[in-house]
């Protein structure tokens, strides 16, 4: 029997689910007080207060430009946020973040047998992100190296 | 303490560490050596500072807004004083129950306006802003503005 992994299918609000390692969910809270920081990314405008750590919320339904200047930031539509953790190399320290889903996170158990090639279509940003796809229910499910998304940038100075 | 006359406390003992002021229920925070007090922004007592500049939750340039509560004045390296209408004023003093974080690094990147975030409670983050950045921002927009 193939070996199996298992993961959490979550719901980001962008036009698919996304799926994260089990190993990177550390926990799941319902409605966090959400506290706005002016000027962050479209993406991340709040953060959340967990054990006196400051948490970086990402909205990845405002990943794509279009999509930010459309919605405006709606907490009753992303009424979980999964803290998940992540590094930005290995052997670095774990960081936390927090991820806005819209359902509860389903766990299922992924083989390489449902892997898939990623469907046309998908946003250029998240081609950038994906580092996998695979099938599940009929739907196509992207693997996201979300570090990717939270290694510092050059500052805009 | 909410919309008091008052200019800060003259000795350093009795001076808080920050000040923190509310722009549309965003906390915004600067150290104390970068402000030289708060006002109504009608006491007739108070001698302007400098210029006055409406700013939105943004820390952007905003047209004049609702009548605020409060006015901060901002102090910046070179010494220059700017006043920001506000909603709200608050000293928060150096505590073991506060603390200052440093940003998250997707967030330190995004804007170097940002310089960290202080919790000065439970229910308040503030953020911790650049005021010599934010004057250079205020000023050179004014003076784009008078170029017309």
């Amino acid at each position: 029997m193939a070996e199996r992994a298992k993961a959490w299918v979550l719901d980001v609000g962008a036009p698919f689910l996304i799926a994260i390692s089990e190993h990177e969910m550390v926990e799941v809270l319902e409605t966090p007080e959400r506290h706005l920081v002016p000027r962050g990314p479209d993406f991340c405008q709040h953060v959340a207060i967990r054990h006196n750590e400051v948490i970086p919320l990402l909205d990845l339904s405002r990943l794509q430009p279009q999509a930010a200047a459309a919605s405006a930031v709606n907490p009753t539509l992303t009424p979980y946020t999964v803290i998940l953790a992540y590094q930005t190399t290995s052997g670095a320290m774990v960081s936390r973040a927090g991820l806005l889903i819209r359902k509860a996170p389903k766990g299922i158990a992924v083989g390489d047998e449902m892997e898939v090639v990623p469907p046309s279509g998908i946003p250029s940003v998240w081609r950038t992100l994906m580092i996998a796809c695979f099938e599940w229910e009929r739907q196509p499910i992207l693997v996201p190296d979300l570090a990717r998304l939270l290694v510092p940038l050059e500052p805009t100075e | 303490m909410n919309s008091s006359t008052s200019d800060l406390p003259s000795s350093p003992a009795e001076q808080p560490s920050w000040l923190i002021f509310a722009i549309d229920q965003v906390w915004i925070g600067v150290f104390n050596d970068e402000t030289t007090g708060y006002q109504q922004p009608r006491d007739p007592t108070a001698h302007p500072q400098g210029p006055i500049f409406t700013v939105n939750r943004q820390l952007r340039p905003a047209p004049q807004a609702a009548e605020r509560e409060a006015l901060i004045w901002l102090q910046d390296s070179t010494g220059r004083c700017f006043g920001v209408p506000c909603d709200q004023v608050d000293e928060v003093i150096a505590s073991p129950l506060v603390s200052l974080h440093s940003l998250p690094p997707i967030l330190a990147a995004s804007d170097p306006l940002l310089q960290a975030l202080l919790l000065p409670d439970k229910r308040r983050v503030a953020l911790l802003i650049d005021v010599d950045r934010l004057a250079r921002e205020l000023l050179d927009h004014a003076q784009e503005r008078s170029d017309g």
